[in-house]
């Protein structure tokens, strides 16, 4: 008993000696100790650099400190194949370009989030508080994306740019003042052209089948709303929402057969594209019905992995077209073909774009990122010739781009990728409309496709 | 007087007083990140708590405690980031509608055992993960909700880390005293036989549905302080994963103890956050650590020391006897 005593005692005498500095003096230091400590690592020497140079401002770059960029992507999981993509270009971007820029050393480190914003949100917080990252590029999901721009939203010491997480509103209702997309996409952007498209074609209805979850909703709207503003139909019995992650869509695509319309807009992933056109051709549709896909349902990483008779002659729409015949993207191209021996999707040239973004903004800088207002300015204000083609970002921090829309082609070499038969220039992410009046609209749903028709 | 103090009892305080003192001290010792991740093990220890109190004490194994503690940090993240509602709003939403989840899913659980109960507990986590991503005007969907700030007085990161410490310290006692009450002798008497507690008397079907309640208000607890941790709700909280971490936890620490879901919480929660910066194959390593301790540690890795201090103070006592 005496010997519990004991114990007591030590233990209130540990936590009256740890009370004892936990006064509010005390406490108001661990506040400011961390508040410095967080903006010393990454701001701390480059501070010193800014007043440098401020005084001399003919003696740029000079950092004391290197340029941190921390990346986020899922490398394990379900979405690892993708992640991977996206890691891959990040790196070979730099593995080719000098990370060396006037003196300036360009450091980043690539953490895996295995899809989970919990996760994601633990090791953003390790990147910016123990590695000082600068920049934060990250994440393949629109909901990982969206708790990462939340939780930077009030940290003035980082920018956060997210060259593959799409949902719309990042970028139009719900608006961060240190985020940007530079190297992204939203995900109608690429949509409405296909929807202006197919009416030039001379299509005149449509039916649709989308996974039913945001992303869906969003690029199916985007497709939807063009095409019956231009004067087609759409009937919204006629569209189909399968749930994320089916694998038999056999109904889905009878139903399809059934409505008779002039083209079938598709918008699957994963699973279910190699799904989708496995039956598609099973029902001997291939030849009958046109189909448009969405630019990820068309992408290169999935399609490679599809016979090639079920996906030959695809039409999708893009801001990604590694069959573009452009030296800038073809470069790209090549670079990454010969360091993996796979066509690069747009997930690799996502994240390739983005480090271009940052490397001419470094440029632009003189190297001295410590004004992060002045760096996202800076960054708007750049016209990069990148392997998507043309790029500059809106008002928004959105990039303007050129949109392809894309055909599936078999190369000499056997493999299958997307070749440009027509180009859309300088599409931004309200096209056909104004930002003002798109974004008097709600954001696409299943409920709000922006139906004209009904 | 002493001796009425074992020392098994002496170590274990000495461990708490340790524990508590690093948890006291945590934020003075260790970097934001370090804190951010104590408070989301904390967390995720409090919830696994409630899977073991089912799991370890009933004997009824859960897959769907994250479709509870979802259905919280939902009703939290719909009052702050739609509707704008104070703290007091939220909070008490967040509340019922956790425990509102646990009072329907108990009633169509408690009639249920072994596998049924595992497969209707499954599908009832389905159904919140269903809801969180078709409700998207109350749920956002994919997207899941943003814009839930903590209230202002527990704002700064190590001041939330407080606030966690204290909750889930509380909630860890309150188990403690609800296990060791005759009440929680009744569980354990319902994980042995039903049947028999039923013929002495019990109505078990209730007090099944007290029990399912009880972890569904810990989970409640531990879905709110997650959403204020994060900022953040989206359908990867409520998905199956998020419930089976939960039991991997318990089976992890040790079932049918209090600190052993905690233990393995603190143990994933440093897998996933430290040791994959190391590791790529990372989801391997905790593969392999769940298939060494099913083989090697039954009960976990608290039940495995407590097995190797028992026989270690056996051979202790038997010597003497021996020797003479």
């Amino acid at each position: 008993m005496r010997n519990a005593k004991r114990i007591f005692a030590w233990l209130a005498v540990f936590v009256m000696l740890l009370s004892a500095c936990t006064d509010p003096g005390a406490s108001d230091d661990t506040t400011t100790e961390t508040t410095t400590s967080t903006t010393a690592a990454p701001a701390g020497g480059t501070t010193d650099s800014t007043t440098g140079s401020s005084d001399t401002t003919v003696a740029p770059f000079v950092c004391d400190e290197p340029i941190r960029i921390g990346v986020l992507q899922p490398l394990t999981g379900g979405l690892a194949a993708s992640g991977t993509d996206a890691k891959d270009g990040f790196e070979l971007y730099w593995a080719n370009h000098p990370m060396e820029i006037g003196g300036c050393t360009v450091e980043f480190r690539v953490e895996d989030t295995a899809g989970n914003p919990d996760t994601a949100l633990q090791k953003v917080d390790e990147l910016v508080d123990n590695y000082g990252a600068d920049i934060i590029v990250g994440e393949l999901l629109a909901n990982v994306t969206a708790a990462l721009a939340e939780r930077l939203a009030d940290n003035p010491d980082v920018i956060m740019m997210s060259p593959i997480g799409s949902a719309d509103d990042l970028t139009q209702r719900t608006l961060y003042p240190n985020f940007t997309r530079a190297g992204g996409w939203t995900s109608s952007q690429t949509s409405h052209v296909l929807g202006q498209w197919a009416f030039d074609q001379g299509y005149t209805s449509a039916a649709s089948i989308c996974t039913d979850y945001a992303f869906g909703w969003e690029m199916c709207g985007g497709f939807t709303q063009v095409f019956t503003e231009a004067g087609g139909t759409v009937d919204p019995n006629e569209q189909l929402w399968n749930p994320l992650g089916s694998t038999d869509l056999g109904t889905y695509v009878t139903q399809l057969d059934g409505f008779k319309p002039d083209a079938v807009f598709v918008l699957e992933v994963g699973a279910s594209v190699s799904d989708f056109f496995q039956n598609w051709s099973d029902f001997g549709l291939k030849d009958e019905i046109p189909i448009l896909a969405g630019e990820t349902t068309g992408d290169v990483a999935y399609i490679r992995n599809i016979p090639v008779d079920q996906v030959e002659g695809l039409i999708s729409s893009g801001h990604w077209a590694e069959g573009r015949d452009a030296p800038e993207t073809q470069e790209f191209v090549q670079v990454f073909d010969a360091a993996t021996t796979r066509l690069p999707s747009y997930y690799a040239a996502a994240t390739w774009t983005a480090a271009q973004y940052i490397d001419e903004t470094i440029r632009a800088m003189n190297g001295d990122l410590s004004d992060k207002a002045a760096t996202l300015e800076t960054m708007k204000g750049l016209e990069l010739l990148t392997p998507f083609g043309p790029s500059r970002l809106d008002d928004y921090g959105n990039p303007i781009y050129d949109i392809y829309i894309r055909k599936a082609v078999v190369r000499d070499d056997g493999r299958i990728w997307n070749e440009v038969i027509e180009t859309f220039e300088n599409i931004d992410q309200f096209w056909p409309k104004t930002p003002e009046e798109y974004l008097k609209q709600p954001v696409y749903s299943r409920d709000f496709q922006g139906n004209a028709g009904s | 007087m002493i001796r009425r103090i074992s020392l098994k009892t002496r170590v274990l305080l000495v461990l708490a007083a340790i524990g508590l003192g690093i948890g006291i001290a945590a934020p003075y010792l260790f970097p934001k990140y370090i804190v951010g991740l104590i408070s989301l093990a904390l967390i995720g220890g409090l919830f696994a708590q409630s899977v073991d109190l089912l799991a370890g004490y009933v004997g009824l194994v859960t897959l769907g405690q994250a479709g509870i503690s979802g259905a919280a940090a939902y009703g939290v993240g719909y009052m702050a980031s739609k509707v704008g509602a104070g703290f007091p709003a939220q909070i008490a939403v967040g509340l019922l509608t956790g425990i509102l989840a646990s009072l329907l899913f108990g009633l169509m659980a408690m009639r249920s055992n072994d596998v049924y109960f595992i497969m209707i507990t499954l599908a009832q986590g389905m159904i919140v993960w269903g809801l969180s991503i078709r409700l998207y005007k109350v749920t956002g969907a994919e997207n899941g909700l943003t814009g839930i700030p903590r209230p202002e007085p527990v704002n700064p990161y190590w001041k939330y880390y407080y606030l966690v410490l204290v909750v889930v310290v509380l909630c860890w006692m309150l188990l403690g005293i609800i296990v060791k009450s005759p009440f929680g002798a009744s569980l354990k008497g319902l994980r042995e036989s039903e049947t028999r507690m039923r013929m002495l008397g019990y109505n078990t079907t209730a007090q099944k549905l007290y029990v399912f309640m009880l972890a569904g208000f810990f989970a409640t607890i531990a879905g709110i302080l997650l959403v204020y941790l994060n900022g953040f709700i989206s359908p990867s909280s409520v998905v199956l994963a998020a419930s089976a971490l939960g039991v991997l936890e318990a089976i992890l620490g040790g079932v049918g103890t209090l600190v052993g879901p905690m233990i393995g919480a603190f143990i994933i929660v440093a897998i996933q956050n430290i040791v994959s910066i190391y590791v790529d194959r990372w989801p391997t390593l905790m593969g392999l650590i769940f298939v060494v301790v099913v083989l090697f540690a039954r009960r976990g890795l608290v039940g495995a020391i407590s097995d190797v201090w028992n026989r270690r103070q056996q051979e202790v006592s038997l010597e003497p006897q021996s020797a003479q």
